[in-house]
């Protein structure tokens, strides 16, 4: 029943990582969407597999450790693409359809946002 | 009879740690929230750490959190310090909710 | 039986809750943040699910180092264009929200699908549990990850490796930021090193002894003494280099390098690539691997390729 729990979790968690990797234009936002998606199939492949004479199974442990760190390196990796992108460009967004001008802070300009309509 | 302590501990740990965030959450100024968080959350967490070196019943258990809470508390410290100094670097003044 | 499901459904929704807070949240720092806390409340996750090592992974790497590398590349782009660095317009629309919605249900349905059916351990699973006496380790994850499937971590290090090669082509001829304080000589900060450096120092070694027998291993360790890296350069006792010193390159290259040793050591002795060599080969070889992830992990979180001692 537990297992059940964690698996509509991972399945709310990857929905959610997908959804803000489609939704946004900001590279390190399409970053942290997909460390979540894959944080959450992590999860499934642990909570998914049965027990082996009451031990947890050490494969999929070691495969999902193995995961980890190649999901930090590939980060730091596109971490430095993003800052390379954004001195080259002087936007951090991979949309070519999208004019950099129309990009506004959102803290600070929310009146502004309003009058140029680009706040949906 | 040391379940019930444990429980009383974690209990009172809870409320701490509650109120701590509670303040974060509601007080108007980075300095207070600074007091809120430092002062309430490491009394919590010492509750807690209490309860289960209550729990765990071996002397090991309870001077491996004794030493937890003890680097929670020097990180916190240190952390809190750095921030209130950032701040009035910054010179961010009391009342200023940001 | 009840108690444990309130807590795990507890801990499931307050996965959900910072995941959507990371997701769809406003402020681009702010969701960074929380994807640490969310990261810390995996670590749980995994701790209740029996998978300490994970726990003690996605503690250090997922949510301690992630986060820090993304705050600091966050801090990079305030320093070239403090405006941009924050501009974000979502296009929001129907049909990301479908898609994403119709994806829940694909994962939820595998899930399920798969829960359902009937137990059966898996086959790799019970061969290593079989033959662990025989390795002589205590830690089936070790084993798996060293022994039964060495090339897999052999690869991964590499990966660890070309990742940071990558980070430095990238940026060898941009001045990054670089986040020290290193004007900061607070008594505070001075204890703090005081304090943490040894005893960072000690756990790490200390994980990497009982990785063989208890949850804990190379990965941990490295992880761990990275940590104590960002710590020192964050205080200013140890400050990013611009030359490349010899000393850091091998560093770097040290758990590669012993991965290797480990898989073409047998061939000479006339056994087959990556054969079993010995408690003492593994140990030889998690050492100089949680050097080589201490350093990498330490490098690219400073942004230059090497260090050098500051005034302490």
């Amino acid at each position: 029943m537990t297992s059940a729990v964690f698996v509509l979790v991972a399945a709310a968690i990857f929905g959610l990582g997908l959804h803000g990797l489609l939704v946004s234009t900001h590279i390190m936002r399409k970053l942290l969407a997909l460390n979540l998606m894959l944080s959450a199939l992590f999860l499934l492949l642990i909570v998914v597999p049965a027990t082996i004479d009451g031990r947890p199974d050490p494969v999929p442990q070691a495969l999902v450790l193995t995961g980890i760190v190649i999901a930090v390196s590939t980060t730091a990796f596109a971490l430095a693409l993003m800052v390379r992108l954004f001195r080259k460009q002087g936007h951090a967004s991979i949309h070519p359809d999208i004019d950099p001008r129309l990009l506004r802070t959102r803290i600070s300009s929310k009146a502004k946002n309003h009058a140029s309509g680009d706040d949906r | 009879m040391i379940d019930m302590l444990a429980l009383v501990f974690l209990i009172s740990g809870c409320f701490f740690i509650f109120a701590g965030t509670m303040g974060m959450l509601r007080l108007p100024d980075v300095y207070c929230r600074l007091h809120a968080l430092t002062k309430a959350d490491n009394l919590g967490l010492l509750l807690i750490c209490v309860a289960l070196s209550l729990l765990g019943g071996r002397v090991r258990v309870a001077l491996l959190l004794l030493l937890i809470w003890l680097l929670a508390l020097l990180a916190s410290t240190v952390s809190a310090h750095l921030i209130a100094r950032h701040s009035r670097a910054r010179q961010v003044s009391e009342g200023d909710n940001e | 039986m009840s108690a444990q499901l309130v807590i795990d459904v507890l801990l499931g929704l307050i996965l959900v809750g910072l995941a959507a807070q990371v997701a769809i949240g406003q402020h681009l720092f702010r969701a960074i943040v929380f994807y640490v806390a969310f990261g810390l409340a995996m670590a749980v996750i995994w701790a209740r699910l029996g998978a300490p090592d994970l726990a003690l992974a996605d503690a250090a790497i997922g949510a301690g180092l992630t986060g820090a590398l993304m705050m600091v590349a966050f801090r990079r782009l305030v320093e070239i264009d403090p405006k941009q660095a924050q501009a974000q317009a979502t296009r929001g629309s129907a049909l990301a929200v479908v898609i994403a919605v119709l994806a829940a249900g694909m994962v939820a349905t595998i899930g399920l699908t798969a829960l359902m059916l009937e137990e059966q351990p898996g086959v790799a699973g019970l061969q290593v549990m079989a033959t662990l006496e025989e390795t002589g380790l205590g830690n089936p994850v070790t084993g798996v990850l060293l022994v039964f499937r060495g090339f897999d971590t052999l690869i991964e290090m590499t990966v660890l490796l070309t990742a940071f090669i990558g980070s430095r082509v990238m940026t060898t001829h941009s001045r990054l930021y670089v986040a020290t304080l290193a004007g900061f000589q607070l008594p505070l900060v001075r204890t703090l090193v005081a304090v943490i450096l040894p005893l960072a120092s000690m756990v790490g070694i200390h994980l990497l002894w009982i990785g063989s027998d208890q949850p804990g291993g190379a990965f941990q360790a490295g992880s761990l003494l990275a940590g104590a890296g960002v710590l020192l350069l964050l205080t200013g006792t140890l400050l990013p280099a611009s030359k490349s010193r010899a000393l850091v390159r091998l560093t770097l290259v040290a758990g590669v390098s012993a991965l290797c040793v480990l898989v073409l050591a047998p061939i000479l002795r006339g056994q087959v690539a990556m054969a079993y060599l010995g408690r003492g080969s593994l140990l030889f070889a998690e050492a100089l691997m949680m050097i080589s992830i201490a350093t990498t992990l330490t490098l690219l979180f400073a942004g230059r390729p090497s260090l050098k001692w500051g005034r302490t």
